[in-house]
């Protein structure tokens, strides 16, 4: 039966932790939602369970969670509606070939080896009601994606937005994300239907017909929204109302073609206008809500499904350190070796893998479904939340030390002149 | 097809077309791989022996004759416990059709005048051949040669049985 008084003390509980070490991860330079993150993975089984089980106990009964996993997805389909309207695919038509280069090589890279990476951990960490197609394409999705909000969040508090490092990663980002939200919504759709082909043919032809309906059919329409924005100067509620209506309805198709409503909620977001005033009046609208009051709530519901006991013996650590280190060596190294091939600076191309590392919060939305759909055990579930985790944190310290790096090889360089000028 | 665009569709074709392909013979290869068998979910345990000592060390397996073990399965490695019962988790693993788990009892989870608190219990279980439905096995007190240990055998409870308990 719900109980209205556990599901508000639930809500405050969430909202004050995470504001909390928001701030605190804000005050040693990390974005806020790094913290909220951790914050997740303190209220779950990893600390507030393991210290004080009964309090974790009264606070989260089993029964309760299921009206929490309700509003937090409620949260992530607005959340995914806002990043698919954050995404203009045709700014990358100004940054080149190298974009496209880039991108592609910081995808391909790590998903081949996240998928080669499959070879090792499938007989390890998977059974036999996972096919091998399914966890390996998962496990190269998952190490293939990049947190587009986050990299855009510590690019603006770098000032490095309108660099071209800053446009290059953006841009790189958006395309990693579009491509990575089309290879899950095939890894679903393989996991969700049973193993014969006619069927799982028949929801990739329900997929395709839906994008197509998208972009021929509804992209045209909404652009109506705009043209009324534009005119008025602003959207009246019952505008805000449909559009929100629209976005819930794709996201409900996606659910109903057996892929994932968050699929279809992303794909909205990228069939809207791409008007910059427009895109920041609907987020000023959206974004408040759902970045403080919901994604906390997806924090919490995926930290409470995060146990470090799961990793805690010496069987397992060494499972999540390979992880971690394929994860960042493939998408690091992957994304600056492609950045340096197409004529970036070796420290310039470092510091775009570093961010193309970041996999925040996408990265911890992408293990979810992989739970969710029974692709990843509890144990590999945990594992990859870690890397999220690490690979999110690690983005500052890292573009930190290469910037530091960069400066002191050219106070050598410059030392070295005023040298041999001496010596001249 | 100017020089620079050459050295483009050389990267390209190098970084991006060559993983892509490789990416089909990883498929192929691990299409031939055998993950664990499933196990995970919750099994109907049966005790198929008397009051044993093995039973006495918890607090609630021995009063009902019939309990449920709870498998949660990471690929091979398993962690198990008995509801209802106690609150440890026992470590276990699975290596073809064999299960082997240990529980160490807590303190608190003992049976006044049942087993001593330093002896953990084994579980050891095979699935049956043909059939990953049910397991046999035992449940016994290690390091205690008068200790007498359990037979058991376990069903698994269908899943849509276990979602109308919930």
């Amino acid at each position: 039966m719900f109980d209205l008084f556990t599901f508000v003390l639930q809500i405050i509980v969430i909202l004050g932790t995470c504001g909390v070490t928001g701030a605190l991860f804000r005050r040693f330079g990390q974005p806020r939602v790094v913290g909220e993150m951790v914050a997740g993975v303190l209220l779950g089984p990893s600390l507030l369970g393991h210290m004080a089980p009964g309090f974790s106990g009264l606070l989260f009964p089993p029964s309760s969670l299921t009206y929490l996993n309700a509003l937090s997805q409620i949260g992530l389909i607005l959340f995914m509606f806002l990043i698919g309207l954050t995404i203009d695919l045709k700014e990358l038509k100004h940054q080149g070939h190298a974009a496209v280069m880039i991108s592609h090589i910081s995808i391909t890279v790590p998903f081949v080896l996240g998928s080669l990476l499959a070879l090792y951990l499938y007989p390890k960490l998977s059974d036999e009601s996972v096919s091998f197609n399914s966890f390996s394409l998962f496990l190269g999705a998952a190490m293939a994606t990049t947190a587009f909000p986050v990299l855009a969040r510590i690019l603006a508090e770098r000032n490095m937005l309108q660099s071209r490092l800053g446009t290059m990663a953006i841009a790189c980002a958006a395309v990693d994300d579009v491509t990575g939200w089309c290879v899950l919504a095939y890894i679903v759709v393989l996991a969700r239907t049973s193993p014969s082909a006619a069927s799982i043919a028949q929801r990739a032809a329900g997929l395709i017909v839906f994008v197509l309906v998208m972009i021929v059919v509804v992209q045209p329409l909404l652009q109506r929204f705009e043209t009324l924005y534009r005119e008025r100067g602003r959207l009246n509620e019952m505008h805000l109302t449909f559009m929100l209506v629209f976005a819930l309805s794709a996201a409900l198709c996606t659910e109903w073609l057996g892929v994932h409503p968050l699929f279809g909620a992303f794909l909205f977001g990228g069939v809207m206008p791409k008007e910059e005033t427009f895109v920041r009046y609907i987020k000023d609208r959206l974004e408040t809500l759902v970045t403080i009051v919901l994604l906390p709530l997806f924090f919490a519901f995926t930290g409470l499904r995060t146990s470090i006991g799961l990793v805690s013996s010496h069987q397992m650590w060494p499972y999540c350190a390979l992880i971690i280190a394929v994860a960042t060596l493939s998408k690091l190294g992957g994304s600056a070796a492609g950045a340096w091939l197409m004529g970036m600076r070796p420290g310039e191309a470092l510091q775009l893998g570093a961010l193309m590392n970041t996999r925040g919060l996408m990265g911890l939305v992408v293990v979810s479904i992989g739970l969710d759909a029974k692709i990843v055990s509890p144990a590999l579930f945990s594992m990859m939340i870690f890397m999220a985790l690490i690979t999110t944190l690690m983005t500052t310290p890292v573009l930190d030390l290469i910037n530091l790096l960069a400066r002191s090889k050219k106070k050598l360089v410059a030392e070295n002149k005023f040298a041999a000028r001496d010596v001249t | 097809v100017s020089p620079v665009n050459r050295n483009f569709i050389v990267c390209y074709f190098c970084l991006v077309v060559l993983p892509i392909v490789s990416l089909a013979g990883i498929l192929r290869t691990g299409n031939r791989l055998k993950g664990p068998v499933s196990i995970d979910g919750v099994w109907e345990f049966q005790s198929q022996s008397e009051g044993t000592e093995a039973l006495l060390c918890l607090q609630s397996v021995p009063e009902s004759r019939t309990v449920s073990l709870l498998i949660s399965q990471s690929g091979k490695y398993l962690r198990l416990s008995f509801t209802p019962g106690t609150p440890s988790i026992a470590p276990g693993t699975i290596e073809g059709t064999l299960i082997k788990a240990s529980f160490s009892p807590h303190a608190q989870d003992l049976r006044q005048g049942g087993c001593a608190r330093d002896r953990p219990l084994t579980l050891t279980a095979a699935i049956s051949k043909g059939d990953s439905g049910s397991m046999t096995g035992t449940l016994s007190v290690d390091n205690c040669s008068s200790c007498e240990s359990l037979k058991f055998r376990a069903l698994r409870k269908p899943s849509a049985e276990i979602k109308r308990a919930n």
